[in-house]
């Protein structure tokens, strides 16, 4: 029989990998920006984990300091790698470019 | 590659005839699959549903131009071409696209997403087998690149769409920070473009590998020549027409037929179908377009808790898969045994095959309430209410569930984090 089972098995750990992948880093970017928000104080987050009104003075100073640019400097890597990911995908799409 | 190629040859009727009628099948192919690539994000508001179906429809139009590698066999090896084999006549082909496209027509008429290409198959292979007869038929063939991905491309493609909806899910959870689960939103319109494109390489290609063999066979193109370049634009502006109108009956049923979907969930689904058809079309078989998006969305209803998946509208577009190949054969073979007639057969199928096809077409126009009703329930919900009169009442449902399960979810959370700290363990 002619048919190949392997490559089957190849495309579906392939897709899952690559799929998995880009959903996670993406969350992780989306993650990463509300986290920056809530420490910027656009929101807050009540003990019991729902969330609350912005706290007063937002934009807080701390918006451009320290941990909130760290957390959207990470959150914006994460989409640039999504971004890559998406241009890898044009690349395989096109095939003129290979 | 010119057009003035064109006037230079000889055209006979039935080489007008296929050129025609492939053309159509590549308009029903674009507004068929157009919901494989747009339900989803029509479905969670991340586009509006007319800005939608253009980009999808600019993206077939450059996919279609961006590949145009000829087609060197129609049938992918389904019917044993060449020496030793059959020799694929216009008329068969003519009675093939007759299948696929009366096919099309039905399904979605029922508003159901079937593959186009197991259409065009099914209608060249029943044209053939009336013919040549049963031996013209690879069976390996149909085996291979038929029924065994009809049977994997769904499952892998929902077992991908189910672990990245969880991912997803798992790396957004509430309630720690106030996720901003809408930015999906934005993902959704990249991983759908995607699939859009992909679609436009690959379909259009079909259509003008039709067309093409067509030519060849009846010697208005000599076989060294690439596609010809007016048959690039036909086929481009006929699957993005097709496209733009949208099959809206199909893009309802994969929308909000078969599950709820969020913005998440939409991301997740069409993030597994880009990578799921692009592994395979690179690595191994080539997998359905429409097979592998259908299985993601209901892969994506698994993975989010507390969504139900309407298994009988999923049952049923899986029975729609099925049938396609053997339905358009037997309207293939139909056609088929009429064409032997002669030139008055083709002449008597042209016109009953238009006529099937303006029916079935009025008959959509016909009371639409009434038809949607007899599809799906949740279907003749989006048909009488308009979508915002919906959405703002799934809004208020959902809000009412939402605060109900937070609630009841941080009380658990509590008890949880209690019985963690006494060192007890659950």
């Amino acid at each position: 029989m002619g048919i190949d089972w392997l490559a089957f098995v190849t495309v579906a750990v392939v897709a899952v990998v690559s799929s998995c992948f880009v959903v996670a880093v993406y969350s992780v970017g989306l993650r990463l920006w509300s986290a920056a928000d809530t420490r910027a104080g656009k929101f807050t987050v009540k003990d019991d984990g729902t969330i609350g009104p912005a706290t007063v003075g937002f934009p807080h100073p701390s918006n451009v300091t320290g941990v909130v640019r760290l957390f959207r400097a990470l959150s914006v890597l994460c989409f640039a790698v999504c971004g890559a990911a998406v241009l890898y995908g044009i690349y395989l799409i096109v095939p003129q470019f290979h | 590659m010119l057009l003035g190629h064109l006037p230079a040859v000889d055209i006979t009727l039935i080489v007008v005839l296929v050129i025609a009628l492939a053309l159509f099948f590549d308009f029903t192919n674009g507004f068929h699959d157009t919901a494989n690539a747009m339900a989803t994000p029509i479905a969670t508001g991340a586009m509006k549903p007319k800005v939608a179906v253009t980009v999808a429809a600019v993206l077939n139009l450059v996919g279609a131009f961006l590949s145009t590698a000829v087609a060197t066999s129609i049938s992918h090896g389904l019917i044993n071409e060449g020496p030793g084999g059959v020799q694929i006549s216009p008329e068969m082909i003519f009675a093939g696209l007759i299948g696929a496209v009366v096919w099309n027509m039905i399904t979605w008429l029922r508003g159901l997403p079937s593959s186009s290409s197991h259409a065009l198959f099914g209608g060249l292979i029943g044209a053939a087998i009336v013919g040549a007869g049963f031996d013209s038929v690879n069976y390996l063939a149909l085996l291979t690149v038929v029924i065994i991905p009809a049977f994997l491309s769904p499952v892998i493609a929902a077992l991908v769409s189910f672990l990245s909806t969880r991912i997803a899910y798992r790396l957004t959870k509430r309630p720690v920070f106030p996720n901003e689960r809408g930015g999906f939103r934005i993902g959704q319109v990249f991983t759908s473009s995607m699939v859009s494109l992909a679609h436009g390489t690959n379909d259009a290609q079909k259509t003008m590998g039709v067309i093409t063999l067509t030519l060849i066979a009846s010697g208005a193109q000599s076989g060294e020549e690439g596609v010809q370049f007016w048959v690039v634009v036909a086929c481009a502006l006929a699957i993005a027409l097709g496209t733009y109108t949208g099959g809206w009956r199909i893009i309802r049923t994969l929308g909000s037929g078969i599950t709820e979907i969020r913005a998440t969930q939409g991301f997740a689904a069409e993030a597994s179908t880009a990578a799921t058809i692009l592994a395979s079309s690179h690595l191994g078989f080539a997998l359905s377009t429409t097979q592998v998006s259908s299985g993601s969305i209901i892969g994506a209803g698994l993975g989010r808790r507390g969504s139900k998946i309407q298994w009988s509208t999923a049952g049923k577009i899986v029975i729609a898969w099925f049938i396609t190949l053997p339905a358009s054969a037997a309207v293939g073979a139909v056609a088929a045994g009429i064409a032997r007639l002669g030139v008055i057969g083709l002449v008597i199928d042209a016109v009953v095959g238009a006529a099937v096809i303006l029916g079935l077409y009025l008959w959509s126009l016909r009371k639409p309430h009434e038809q949607a009703a007899a599809i799906e329930v949740d279907v003749a919900a989006n048909a009488v209410f308009t979508r915002k009169e919906l959405r703002d009442m799934q809004r208020k449902k959902r809000a009412a569930d939402v605060a109900a399960r937070r609630a009841e979810l941080s009380r658990e959370r509590t008890l949880r984090r209690m019985a963690a700290r006494k060192g007890g363990r659950r």
